[in-house]
């Protein structure tokens, strides 16, 4: 089994660490923890709401990246497509965890990493932690993309296989209810920025 | 008080550029173009809903999670190490040997696979429940767990026993015959694996249990072939 030919879109770099990756290097694998690790466990974690499931959901991408690699065909850049294996991961474990609801969920709460910037029981992050949970998932998913994780609204459009228009409407959507509950149920909280 | 002027405010300039600056807002701006700052300068409405706007965007970056964990990367090396090796030894197995030792492996190898395709369908159809809650018949009782968890406990013994006789012959394996047991046995461990994966998460169920004893039984019967055929090829 081979790689289909390179597409024109993919730098000459990107492909040869998508044909090691196709190979089953594990130093390019490496590669791609180092350069997007940190990242995904950031968004795996406010996906799935806590730190083990979070790495659970890595770990489980970095495996479907391998067995898709060869289906990979440049449409997005690696980053982009690796990102939407890992949000479809979480997507699907998530429903998966509430097909099952299983009890021990409940627990696992509590081993929720200290955010940057703002200390972890800063009033405004606690707040805007318990709204943003709340959101109905697709606002939440576009909001947390964009907002949090700084990607543009094209690569949310790929991730979350939705349109561009689709994924600012939802941004509005999500930032007019934040701002809505913000504005009611914390208001030093906005003061102590 | 504030917010009547806000709201008299935005009445008195409800007109294009009120919708204009929402419409900027849908669209999910960072930065003010010139005229919609304008537009704030005389709208204290819309420069109101702006500051929310930023205060919101200036906040959510704290909820980016970063925490130290050293031991993730190592269990993704050892997971892709483990998919890898078997990727390979699939496509060795379908490009050469599967083709060079005939019907019989293939009928087996074609077997375990419909067992996991199909235990994999069953799966997605009966999503694991609770069995204290619903107390399905599919669902094995503590007393029955106990009785056919001994079975396997008796089938393992049998198996260490007979690869313990197996392993020097499949290990040395010279013949064409003994290594397609090998590889036979590292097919069938490997379905045995996943499917052990699937009772420990869900020990009551009876079907997966099914499956393993007759993995476990597939593989006895192929060391004792190997023990039997192993010592005419050699």
């Amino acid at each position: 089994m081979s790689l289909p030919p390179k597409p024109a879109a993919i730098a000459e770099e990107d492909w040869q660490h998508i044909e090691a990756l196709f190979r089953g290097s594990l130093p390019a694998f490496e590669r791609l923890y180092q350069e997007h690790g940190g990242r995904m466990k950031s968004i795996a974690c406010n996906l799935m709401g806590n730190t083990s499931d979070a790495e659970d959901a890595v770990q489980e991408s970095f495996l479907k990246v391998y067995r898709s690699i060869r289906s990979f065909q440049g449409h997005s850049s690696l980053s982009t497509w690796i990102y939407r294996i890992l949000v479809n991961t979480c997507l699907d474990l998530k429903r998966k965890q509430r097909r099952q609801a299983l009890p021990e969920l409940a627990n696992t709460q509590e081993t929720v990493p200290q955010p940057q910037g703002l200390t972890a029981n800063h009033p405004l992050r606690l707040t805007l932690e318990k709204i943003v949970a709340g959101l109905d998932d697709r606002l939440r998913n576009v909001f947390l993309l964009f907002e949090v994780e700084g990607f543009k609204h094209s690569e949310i459009a790929d991730m979350l296989n939705i349109s561009e228009a689709a994924s600012k409407v939802a941004l509005y959507q999500a930032k007019r209810e934040l701002r809505g509950w913000l504005a009611r149920s914390q208001p030093a909280a906005r003061n102590q920025l | 008080m504030a917010r009547q002027i806000a709201t008299r405010s935005k009445e008195s300039t409800m007109n294009v550029d009120c919708k204009e600056f929402e419409n900027l807002l849908s669209e999910g701006i960072s930065e003010l173009p010139d005229a919609a700052a304008a537009h704030l300068r005389n709208c204290r409405a819309c420069a109101e809903e702006w500051q929310a706007w930023q205060e919101v965007a200036q906040a959510a970056p704290a909820l980016r999670k970063t925490w130290e964990s050293p031991e993730l990367w190592p269990r993704i090396r050892q997971s892709l190490a483990v998919e890898v090796k078997r990727a390979e030894r699939w496509h060795w197995w379908r490009g050469g040997a599967f083709r060079q030792w005939g019907l019989q492996w293939q009928a087996t190898a074609a077997a375990i696979v419909l067992v996991l395709a199909g235990l994999g369908g069953w799966m997605m159809l009966h999503p694991t429940r609770d069995a204290s809650v619903d107390g399905d018949r599919r669902l094995l009782t503590e007393s029955t767990l106990d009785e056919i968890e001994r079975n396997e406990a008796a089938y393992l013994k049998s198996i260490d026993k007979l690869s313990q006789l197996a392993a020097p012959k499949v290990q040395d394996a010279e013949s064409p015959i003994l290594a397609s047991y090998r590889e036979k046995l590292l097919l069938i461990d490997s379905a045995i694996g996943e499917l052990r994966n699937q009772v420990d998460r869900n020990r009551f169920n009876a079907h997966l249990r099914q499956e393993l004893l007759l993995i476990y039984q597939e593989k006895q019967r192929t060391l004792e072939e190997v023990l039997k055929d192993g010592s005419h090829a050699n």
